[in-house]
C-alpha cells in the first residue's frame, strides 16, 4: 500500500501547530503572571494609600 | 460512551471551572475583566480566536455539508480566514488606537450616545439568541455522541461551569482556557482524522468510493458553488470586521502590531485545521452512506469507529470548542452591557468595583437567558435556521454604519445610521420571512437597503459632527500609545518590505478571485489556482503584519 501523503501531511501539519501552542502561548502566559506578581509586590511595598488601587493603577 | 468517557467528561469541565476561576485574583479593573487588561501577545490571542471561530458548527455542521455535498463548504472557513487577515490588517488596528472595547462604544464616538445604546441592546439580546443556539446544537451533540438522552443534563453540563468561571475571571479565565481548550480541540482532530481515513482506504481509497466532483474545491453548479464561495467571502468580511466575539478579544491585545499578528496568524492555523473536520466529514460519506441527517454524521461516525477512552478524549475536544464560543460571548455581552448602557445611560458615577458586580451579574444573566432561548430553537425551525436569520437580519445592517459609513464617510450622520440599520433590519425581516429570499439574498437585501438609506437619511437630516468623529479619523495615522512606546503600526506600508508584502498580499487575492471565477466557468485549473492565491495572500499577510 503507497503512503498517503496527502492525509499525513494534513495531519503533520496539525501536530505542528499543536507543538508550537502548546510551548509558545505557556511562555507568554508564564510572563505574564510574572510581571503581574512583579506589580503587585511593588505595590504592597508602597504606603497604605495607595494599597486600595488596582494592580493596573484603578479602574479607567 | 461508557463510564470510562464520563468520567473524562467530567473531569475535564471540574478542571476547566477551576482553572478558569483561579483568574478571579487577577480582575481588579473593569478592563481586567473585559480585556485582560490589554496584555495578550500574537500567540495567546491567536490561539483564542482561533479557539472562538471553531466550534461544533465547524465539527459537526460543516463536516455533515461535507458528508452530503462534498469539500466546497471548506470555502466558508478559509474565506473567513482571509477576511481575518484583511481586517486584521486594515479594520481592526483603527478600532484599537481608540481603545474602545465594544463596537457600540465606536458607535458612540462615531455617531453618539443613542446609536450606541440602542445597538448594545440590540446585541446584548442578540448574543444571548447566538449563545442559544449554539448550546442547542451541544447538547443535541451530545445527545448523538453518547446516547444519554436528557437534553437537560447536557444543556447545564455544557453551561453552568463556563458561566460560572467567566463570571469569576472575566477575559483572563477566557483567554487561558480557550488557548487550553484550541489544544484539545486540535488533538481530538488529530485523533479522528488518521482513524476514519484508514477505514475508508486513505485518500485513494476516499477519491475513489466519493461521487465524481466531491473532491473540486471550486464548482460550476450545486449549493456550493462559486457564486457561494464570493458570497461567503464577503459575508466573512463582515463578521471579521463587527462581531463582537472576535474584536474584544482583538482589542485585548498588548498593541496595534500585536492585533495585526494576532488575527493573521489565527487566519492562517485554522486554515489547515480545517480540513481535520471537512477531511473526516468526507470519509464519513464512504462509512456510512444514506443517512438522513447530515449534521448526525460525525456524531454516529465517532460513535462507530472509536474505542472508549479515546471517545470521552475526542468528546472534550468537541466540548472545547463550544466552551471557548460560549465563554467568549458570555464576557462580550457583559462589556456591551455594563460598558455601553450601565455606566454611561443608567447611571452617572460608579466606582470599579460596582462595574464589576454589574459585569458578572450580567454574564449570569446572559448566562440563564442563554439556557431559556437553547430551549426555544426547536419552535424556530432549528439551530441553522436560526442562527442565519439573525445573521441576516442584524449583521450586514451594522457593518454598514460601522465600518462602510463609520470609517469612510464623514457626512454619515447619527439619523442616517438609525435609519439605515433599521431599514436594513426590516428589510432582512420581509426577505427572510415574508420573500423568503433565502440567507444569501436576503444578505444581501439588508446591505443593498443599509447603503442606500444611511447616506440618504444622513443628507435630509444634517447635525453636528459628534466630537469623537475626528479621533477617528486621527487614528488612520497612529495613536499616542505606539508613539510613546516607540512601535508603530503602518497601515499603510512604509518600507520596501512592507510594499513587498502588500504587494504578494494583493497578487495572492486576485489569483484567489480569478481562480474562484475559473472554476465557475469551468476551467478545471480553477480550484489550484484559488487555493494558491489563498495561500500567497497568507504569505503575503504574514509578511506585512511583520514588516513596516
Amino acid at each position: 500500500m503507497q503512503f498517503d501523503w496527502i492525509t499525513w501531511t494534513i495531519w503533520l501539519v496539525g501536530f505542528l501547530i499543536l507543538v508550537v501552542w502548546i510551548v509558545v502561548p505557556f511562555r507568554e502566559f508564564k510572563r505574564l503572571y510574572r510581571n503581574r506578581a512583579e506589580a503587585r509586590k511593588a505595590l504592597d511595598a508602597r504606603p497604605p494609600e495607595h494599597t486600595s488601587a488596582s494592580v493596573n493603577g484603578g479602574d479607567d | 460512551m461508557n463510564l470510562v468517557d464520563y468520567l473524562i467528561v467530567i473531569s475535564f469541565i471540574i478542571a476547566t471551572f477551576y482553572v478558569g476561576s483561579l483568574f478571579y485574583r487577577w480582575v481588579g479593573t473593569a478592563d481586567d475583566f473585559y480585556l485582560a487588561g490589554r496584555r495578550l501577545t500574537p500567540f495567546i490571542l491567536a490561539a483564542i480566536i482561533a479557539a472562538t471561530n471553531v466550534n461544533l458548527y465547524s465539527f459537526i455542521g460543516q463536516a455533515g455539508i461535507a458528508y452530503r455535498e462534498g469539500i466546497p463548504i471548506i470555502w466558508q472557513t478559509w474565506s473567513g480566514n482571509m477576511a481575518l487577515v484583511l481586517s486584521g490588517l486594515f479594520v481592526i488596528p483603527l478600532l484599537r488606537r481608540l481603545r474602545v472595547r465594544t463596537i457600540p462604544e465606536f458607535l458612540g464616538l462615531r455617531y453618539g450616545r443613542g446609536v450606541r445604546t440602542l445597538v448594545a441592546a440590540l446585541w446584548v439580546l442578540r448574543i444571548a439568541f447566538w449563545l442559544g443556539v449554539v448550546l442547542y446544537t451541544a447538547a443535541i451533540a451530545g445527545q448523538t455522541i453518547s446516547g444519554f438522552p436528557s437534553f437537560t443534563a447536557w444543556v447545564l453540563l455544557f453551561s453552568v461551569a463556563v458561566i460560572l468561571y467567566t463570571m469569576l475571571g472575566g477575559m483572563w479565565s477566557v483567554a487561558f482556557t480557550d488557548v487550553i481548550q484550541f489544544l484539545f480541540m486540535l488533538a481530538g482532530a488529530l485523533i479522528v482524522l488518521p482513524i476514519a481515513m484508514s477505514l475508508v482506504g486513505w485518500w485513494p481509497g476516499l477519491e475513489g468510493s466519493l461521487p465524481e466532483g466531491s473532491l473540486t474545491l471550486v464548482q460550476q453548479t450545486g449549493t456550493y458553488n462559486w457564486q457561494f464561495i464570493f458570497a461567503i467571502f464577503l459575508l466573512g468580511v463582515e463578521w471579521a470586521c463587527v462581531d463582537q466575539g472576535l474584536l474584544q478579544r482583538a482589542f485585548g491585545a498588548e498593541s496595534t502590531k500585536t492585533v495585526a499578528r494576532g488575527l493573521v496568524i489565527a487566519g492562517i492555523i485554522t486554515t489547515p485545521f480545517a480540513l481535520l473536520w471537512i477531511v473526516p466529514g468526507l470519509a464519513a460519506g464512504v462509512l456510512l452512506p444514506g443517512l438522513e441527517n447530515a449534521d448526525a454524521a460525525i456524531p454516529q461516525l465517532l460513535a462507530t469507529i472509536l474505542p472508549h477512552g479515546v471517545l470521552g478524549l475526542v468528546v472534550i475536544g468537541l466540548l472545547s470548542s463550544q466552551l471557548s464560543t460560549i465563554s467568549g460571548n458570555l464576557n462580550g455581552a457583559a462589556t456591551m452591557f455594563t460598558s455601553d448602557i450601565f455606566e454611561g445611560f443608567l447611571k452617572k458615577a460608579v466606582s470599579p468595583k460596582q462595574v464589576l458586580f454589574v459585569a458578572r451579574t450580567t454574564t449570569f444573566v446572559v448566562g440563564l437567558s442563554m439556557i431559556a432561548f437553547a430551549y426555544l430553537i426547536p419552535l424556530m425551525g432549528g439551530a441553522v435556521n436560526a442562527y442565519l436569520t439573525i445573521i441576516a437580519v442584524m449583521d450586514m445592517p451594522l457593518f454598514v454604519i460601522a465600518i462602510v459609513y463609520g470609517l469612510l464617510w464623514k457626512r454619515a450622520t447619527w439619523q442616517g445610521a438609525i435609519a439605515g440599520y433599521g431599514a436594513g433590519a426590516v428589510a432582512g425581516v420581509v426577505g427572510q420571512f415574508v420573500l423568503d429570499l433565502g440567507f444569501t439574498f436576503t444578505t444581501f437585501l439588508t446591505a443593498g437597503v443599509a447603503l442606500v438609506v444611511t447616506p440618504l437619511a444622513s443628507l435630509a437630516w444634517r447635525t453636528e459632527r459628534p466630537e469623537g468623529i475626528e479621533a477617528i479619523w486621527k487614528a488612520r495615522h497612529g495613536s499616542e500609545e505606539e508613539r510613546a512606546t516607540q512601535n508603530p503600526y503602518h497601515i499603510m506600508p512604509t518600507t520596501g518590505w512592507g510594499r513587498l508584502a502588500m504587494g504578494i498580499l494583493a497578487s495572492g487575492l486576485l489569483a484567489f478571485v480569478v481562480g474562484v471565477a475559473a472554476g465557475g466557468a469551468g476551467t478545471e485549473e480553477g480550484s489550484t489556482v484559488a487555493v494558491g492565491g489563498m495561500c500567497l495572500f497568507f504569505a503575503g499577510g504574514l509578511l506585512r503584519a511583520y514588516t513596516n
